[in-house]
């Protein structure tokens, strides 16, 4: 992300100096690092789906039907026989794609909207302001639900959902930060420098406010992949035969008392990204603490 | 034709001024400046003096455009400050500059020395990434830091060393006129005394034109031509600066300076200071803004603001009384040398 | 009569980079009523010390060396507790630069001046709220019965100094620590402020220590003045001596430096270089890197300088060393060599 601002100002590019020490900083919190690890191995086998999954997401075997965890199933199977390890990895990529894109969509849009509201103030600040108000009034899962009906349930559909459902959510930090920057000396030295506006939000403002969004990023994901879920349990998420780590937990619920497996493997599957995703936010936020980022 | 004029300024901030505070008639209006008139002339400093809420700042930000006025004109080589677009606009930005306080916060925290000196350049003007490079470098010295300063952290070097950075900054498109904001409030007195001998040789140097913005009397003194003493908003006397620290025409002047502790033991103490508390600026005393404080103040006072009066080519004041105060002076004066007449004849 | 006697104290902060002396072998005495300047530039040691009198230090720094006797106790012994039953507040008290992180917001002035009266005094609640009102008046806040009931956000920042003065010297205490009381303030209410701390002095009988930057402060009230350098008291006069002859050539070029002692215009003099890291100080005097008057070997090796008696005048320098300094003519008066415990 930092390297967007990066390329455009050619004058010199950044080393690692700072990054060093949020490095340091952040390596010492224990948690945090277990949750980037952790992250970085479902990234992994996510991205190397095609060559662990030892089966088709959507292959159905009726000579395996509801078989518990073995070696060749080695998280067994479901009504339809399909293998429920090769559905997780394959919707590890849905989920991941769903929440990753619709989490961007919103912090571009909440971190545009809210620097430019926190900036000029007025009545533009209002107007933008209110009218986050109004769309965080909806719990984020009814409307959510809403849109979904407006626009029918899709994968890109979801994304796009998520990324209206947590606009506001951008928007309000990014502004709260924007408000007390732009009365920093240096954002008014800027003005009086004949900085373009555009130029002093997007090569100044961002990269200062960049450390309390990452925090909320990381969050938000962890929120998103619940969300998503959720909307696939109920329904209205990822359609089958996709596989879907909501819809497989929807399937187990009234038989899980005779396969366990269906219902576990794929609520597991949920937990530990957001697990992941919350202790890196956590751990993010006490790196970014503004008390230790002025020494 | 002086360089830059203020004829008239005025400047008003709403307070409270949401929707429900104005339906409920709690908005109010905050005069920050009123009616502010000064000319600077080329090669010249201004120093505008005053206490919290006098609108110093506000000035200077209205001046450099971070505010529109409310009233009143800027005018710059005779054209309308807000006014202006285009490339008269961009000519504008590159010849007016301005250093703030607080060198800490005044540099971008995520931008190398290098980077933010070059950012002018960039948008000013077309020199190649080598030129720029070679500029900062110049600049750099010119300010008295190394050239291994460009590839250091704001956080990395002292205030003193900053606010030399805010000064090469200001200094990378030669501009004619350079807005200082209380330069040297936030540094220790002998770094104050490197920065302060460093805006005056680049003055000397580069024929620079100052408004030296300040609370501090005895920094104003040392650099500015001409004083501009400011009071809850207005001017309240304007002189030649020997003239002003010597013979004080307004009230408000002379309890200033009495104030101001003297680093000289057994001086003028301050017992004839000012008494009681700067008013608050969302609601200043009717008429003359200072009566409140004053001990010459009259019936008139409370009702009558006084005019800012020009006595004589260089000093106006604004005072109904103020040659009641010049009178006093002299007497004290009088009184002074009698005694140390007195004092000599009985040695 | 001295009142507070500090001797070879030193303070240490233990940091990520290795243990840093913020207050090295410092001595001078209190006398009473006096008011007591010590003066120095940002990271001299000048708020370490007055905060090393309470021990109102960071979690990081401590008393490492010397005594501090005040009434017969030694300050520098005592453990938290001792001084927060028997010292503070009640013989020797403190204000700070910012009035707004002294008082409470949800508490009324009234009910901060009474705790602390009824903490200290043997009084009821009826009879401190009457000292209360009394030591409001004493500090000047209009209409005392009325605005004791006032919390703090509605009074001015120099109405709040005011107040925080009330509550220093509620209990009559034998010396109040100010550091930096006017640095925040306009220059009109500074005066006010030092003119009111001066008369308060007189009038209660305390003594003063007063830490601040500004030398016009100093010359103000102080009766004698301390001049700290990388954590060293390098020269120690009445005031006047300051002023007129200084001793220690930091003294000299700091007094130089200040445009009021020019002419309009005119170059001031300027301290080449910048402090030392108090880490790795300079061997020799911690101001021979940036000194222009190095007399001798001496003054670059070994440990910091003696302290010379020179008129009246404590100076931590070489210059006033016949065995040094060739130049210098005067008798050589050494009162304190460099504590022999480092």
């Amino acid at each position: 992300m930092s390297t967007e601002t990066d390329t455009q100002t050619d004058i010199e590019i950044d080393e690692p100096g700072p990054f060093h020490e949020f490095y340091e900083a952040f390596s010492e919190n224990r948690i945090a690092v277990f949750g980037l690890g952790l992250l970085a191995f479902l990234i992994i086998i996510t991205l190397l789906a095609d060559f662990i999954a030892p089966y088709s997401a959507t292959a159905q075997n009726y000579d395996a039907v509801l078989e518990g965890p073995s070696m060749d199933h080695p998280m067994g199977t479901d009504e339809l026989g399909r293998d429920i390890f090769s559905r997780v990895l394959f919707g590890y990529r849905i989920i991941f794609s769903i929440t990753v894109g619709g989490v961007m969509m919103a912090f571009t849009m909440g971190t545009l909207l809210g620097l430019a509201a926190g900036y000029y103030g007025g009545w533009l600040d209002e107007f933008l302001m209110r009218g986050v108000d109004v769309l965080m009034s909806f719990p984020s899962l009814i409307l959510a639900l809403a849109l979904i009906a407006a626009i029918g349930p899709s994968r890109w559909g979801i994304a796009l959902v998520l990324g209206i459902a947590y606009t506001p959510i951008f928007a309000r930090v990014a502004r709260s930060e924007s408000v007390s920057l732009s009365n920093e000396a240096f954002i008014r030295s800027l003005e009086v420098r004949g900085v373009s506006t555009p130029r002093i939000l997007i090569a100044h403002m961002f990269p200062n406010v960049l450390g309390p969004l990452i925090v909320t990023v990381t969050l938000q994901l962890a929120f998103g992949i619940l969300t998503t879920a959720t909307l696939s349990f109920l329904g209205v998420g990822v359609q089958p035969p996709s596989p879907s780590l909501g819809l497989m937990l929807a399937d187990g619920k009234d038989i899980i008392g005779r396969a366990w497996w269906m219902s576990l493997f794929p609520g597991v599957a949920i937990m530990l990204p957001v697990i992941a995703f919350n202790t890196i936010g956590d751990g993010l936020r006490d790196t970014f603490d503004p008390k230790q980022v002025r020494n | 034709m002086a360089l830059l004029e203020v004829d008239g300024l005025s400047k008003h901030f709403v307070v409270n001024g949401g929707v429900v505070p104005r339906l409920l008639g709690t908005r109010k209006e905050l005069q920050a400046i009123r009616n502010v008139s000064f000319e600077i002339e080329a090669g010249q400093t201004l120093g505008l003096v005053g206490e919290s809420g006098a609108g110093k700042s506000t000035v200077g930000n209205v001046i450099t455009r971070i505010y529109e006025p409310t009233n009143g004109t800027v005018r710059y080589n005779g054209a309308n400050v807000h006014e202006l677009s285009g490339s008269d606009l961009q000519a504008y930005r590159q010849s007016v500059q301005m250093v703030f306080q607080d060198p800490y916060t005044s540099l971008d925290p995520r931008y190398k020395i290098g980077r933010t000196i070059a950012e002018p350049l960039k948008i000013h003007t077309d020199l190649s990434k080598a030129e720029r490079k070679e500029r900062v470098s110049e600049l750099l010295e010119t300010v008295n830091l190394e050239p291994e300063h460009r590839d250091r952290y704001p956080h990395e070097l002292s205030g003193g060393q900053l606010q030399r950075v805010s000064i090469a900054t200001a200094l990378a498109l030669d501009p004619e006129f350079i807005i200082l904001d209380e330069p040297v409030s936030a540094l220790d007195v002998s770094v104050q005394a490197r920065i302060l001998n460093l805006l005056m040789e680049l003055q000397e140097e580069y024929e620079l034109s100052y408004l030296f913005i300040s609370h501090n009397l005895g920094v104003i003194k040392h650099l500015c031509d001409h004083v501009a003493v400011m009071y809850l908003g207005e001017i309240v006397e304007q002189a030649p600066t020997g003239e002003l620290f010597e013979n004080p025409h307004h009230p408000y002047t002379e309890g200033l300076l009495n104030s101001v502790p003297q680093p000289q033991p057994g001086g003028s103490k301050s017992t004839d200071g000012l008494t009681g508390e700067i008013p608050s600026a969302l609601n200043p005393p009717a008429g003359c803004s200072f009566h409140p404080r004053c001990s010459y103040a009259t019936d008139q006072c409370s009702v009558d603001a006084p005019p800012l009066e020009t006595l004589d080519s260089e000093r106006k004041v604004a005072c109904h009384h103020w040659d009641a105060v010049v009178a006093d002076q002299a007497d004290e004066r009088s009184e002074l040398t009698h005694s140390s007449v007195q004092n000599d004849g009985t040695k | 009569m001295a009142r507070l006697s500090v001797t070879d104290l030193s303070v240490t902060y233990r940091t990520g980079d290795g243990d840093l002396t913020a207050v090295d072998r410092v001595t001078f005495d209190i006398q009473d009523n006096e008011i007591f300047g010590i003066v120095g530039e940002s990271g001299c040691g000048k708020s370490t010390l007055g905060d090393s009198f309470l021990q109102l230090l960071d979690e990081n720094g401590s008393i490492s060396g010397g005594s501090i006797v005040y009434d017969g106790m030694d300050l520098a012994a005592m453990t938290d507790r001792e001084l927060a039953d028997e010292v503070r507040g009640n013989k020797i008290s403190m204000i700070f630069q910012d009035p707004n992180a002294s008082l409470d917001p949800v508490y009324t002035v009234g009910q901060q001046l009474v705790e602390t009266i009824t903490k200290h005094l043997d009084m009821n609640k009826k009879a401190a709220r009457e000292r209360a009102i009394e030591l409001l008046d004493d500090v000047g806040i209009p209409d005392p019965e009325d605005r004791i009931d006032n919390y703090p956000h509605s009074f001015s920042g120099g109405q709040l100094q005011r107040i925080v003065i009330a509550i220093a010297l509620s209990c009559e205490p034998g010396l109040l620590i100010a550091d930096e009381p006017t640095t925040g303030l306009d220059v009109s209410i500074q005066a006010q402020i030092l003119d009111l701390l001066e008369e308060l002095a007189e009038s209660h009988e305390t003594s003063i220590v007063m830490i601040t930057h500004d030398l016009g402060v100093v010359a103000e009230i102080c009766d004698r003045v301390g001049v700290m350098y990388a954590g060293n008291m390098v020269e120690i006069a009445p005031i006047q001596q300051l002023f007129d002859a200084p001793r220690h050539p930091y003294t000299q070029a700091l007094l130089d430096s200040i445009p009021e002692r020019h002419g309009m215009k005119e170059d001031l003099t300027v301290i080449p270089g910048h402090p030392p890291d108090l880490r790795q100080p300079p061997t020799g005097c911690r101001y021979n890197p940036r000194c222009d008057q190095v007399c001798g070997m001496e003054c670059e090796t070994g440990d910091v300088p003696p302290t010379y008696d020179v008129e009246g005048t404590d100076v931590m320098c070489y210059l006033y060393d016949e065995g040094v300094n060739e130049a210098y003519e005067g008798p050589t008066n050494i009162v304190a060599e460099p504590g022999g415990d480092d």
